[in-house]
C-alpha cells in the first residue's frame, strides 16, 4: 500500500501543481486544495488505469476514491486484490 | 456540432463593461493572470482569506487572489458601486460563486494556464476553458466517448480536449459534480451550448439555458488597482 501511495505522490509531484513548498496530507482534497484541476483528474485516472491495469467501474468514480491520496491508494489496493485487473 | 473560431484582437476596458452589459445577456471576459505582478490579499474578505489558506499551491493561490480582485472590479463597474468592499462574493455548496444581494447576476469562473475566464450573465451559464493541446488518453478516453442525447448531433467528431471542456461546462451549468458525469451521456437536449476556439489557443465551451442568448467574449484590459479599493 505504501508503495502505491508513493507512486501516486511521485506522479502528483511531476504532473500536478504541487511545488516544493506543498505539504500534501493523505486526506487532503486534491481538487479543493489546489493540487490539481479537473483535467488533471482525468489524466490521473488514465495514469491509474494504465499503470495498475485496472478499469475503474462507474460506481467507483467518486470523490472518496479519487480526490485524495488515501482514497486513490485504497481504491487501487481494493481493485488489484479483488480481481478488477484487465 | 461545430467549433467557432474567434479572433480577439482588442481588449475591453472596465469603463466599457456597463455598455456591453446592456447589449448582451452574457459577458465572457478573459484575464491574463501574468499581467498582475503582485497578489494583494487585501482585496479578499475574511471568508475568502480563509479559503485561500486551504489552497496548497502557489499557482492556485495566485489565480484565486487575482480572479477575485478583478471580478470585484468588474462588478463594481457593472453595479456602479464605489468600493470593492461593497461587493460580497460567496460560494454555495455546488461550488458556484454568487454576489450577495444580487441574485440577478450569474457567475461562472474557469482557469487554464495563465488565463482566467469570468462569465457574468443574466442567465445561468456554465463555462470551461482549456488551453489547446493534444489530450492524449488511453483508458480514460472512454469517459469522453459519449454521444449527446440529442441524436441529431454527436460528439464523435470532436477531440478529447473539446469534449472534456464541454462536459465540464455542462457540469457547472447543471451544478453537478464532475465525478457524476464522467461516464454519463450529456443531456444537451433543450440546452444552449457553443464551443469556441479563441485566438487558436483556447477552447471555450459555454452551456446555457434553452434558447440562444447574446454573448460577448472579450479580453479584459489590465485593471489598474487602486490601493484604497475605490473604483
Amino acid at each position: 500500500m505504501q508503495q502505491i501511495k508513493n507512486d501516486i505522490l511521485d506522479y502528483l509531484k511531476v504532473q500536478s501543481f504541487m511545488d516544493s513548498n506543498t505539504q500534501l496530507n493523505d486526506t487532503d482534497s486534491l481538487t479543493q486544495s489546489g493540487i490539481m484541476d479537473s483535467i488533471g483528474l482525468l489524466e490521473l485516472l488514465d495514469f491509474i488505469s494504465e499503470n495498475y491495469s485496472i478499469e475503474i467501474p462507474e460506481d467507483m468514480l467518486t470523490p472518496e476514491n479519487l480526490d485524495s491520496l488515501q482514497g486513490i491508494t485504497n481504491m487501487i489496493v481494493k481493485m488489484t486484490t479483488d480481481g478488477h485487473e484487465n | 456540432m461545430g467549433i467557432e473560431n474567434l479572433k480577439i484582437k482588442s481588449a475591453i476596458s472596465l469603463e466599457q463593461i456597463p455598455m456591453f452589459w446592456e447589449q448582451n445577456d452574457v459577458l465572457i471576459l478573459m484575464v491574463d493572470l501574468d499581467a498582475y505582478g503582485s497578489q494583494d490579499e487585501d482585496y479578499l474578505d475574511d471568508n475568502e482569506k480563509e479559503h485561500l489558506k486551504g489552497l496548497k499551491t502557489e499557482y492556485f493561490r495566485k489565480r484565486y487572489i487575482i480572479s477575485r480582485m478583478v471580478l470585484k472590479y468588474i462588478l463594481c463597474s457593472l453595479l456602479s458601486e464605489l468600493s470593492l468592499s461593497d461587493i460580497s462574493l460567496y460560494k454555495k455548496e455546488s461550488g458556484r460563486v454568487h454576489v450577495r444581494d444580487h441574485n440577478e447576476l450569474n457567475l461562472c469562473i474557469s482557469y487554464t494556464e495563465n488565463i482566467v475566464v469570468l462569465a457574468i450573465s443574466k442567465i445561468e451559464v456554465g463555462i470551461d476553458v482549456e488551453a489547446r493541446r493534444n489530450l492524449s488518453l488511453k483508458t480514460a478516453s472512454k469517459y469522453l466517448q459519449t454521444k449527446t442525447l440529442d441524436d441529431t448531433r454527436c460528439l464523435k467528431d470532436l477531440d478529447n480536449l473539446t469534449i472534456w471542456t464541454l462536459k465540464e461546462a455542462y457540469c457547472k451549468f447543471s451544478n453537478e459534480s464532475l465525478f457524476s458525469v464522467l461516464n454519463k451521456e450529456l443531456d444537451l437536449n433543450s440546452i444552449f451550448h457553443s464551443i469556441y476556439l479563441i485566438n487558436n489557443k483556447y477552447v471555450l465551451a459555454i452551456v446555457g439555458g434553452s434558447s440562444q442568448h447574446r454573448i460577448n467574449i472579450g479580453c479584459l484590459e489590465k485593471v489598474v488597482c487602486n490601493k484604497k479599493n475605490q473604483v
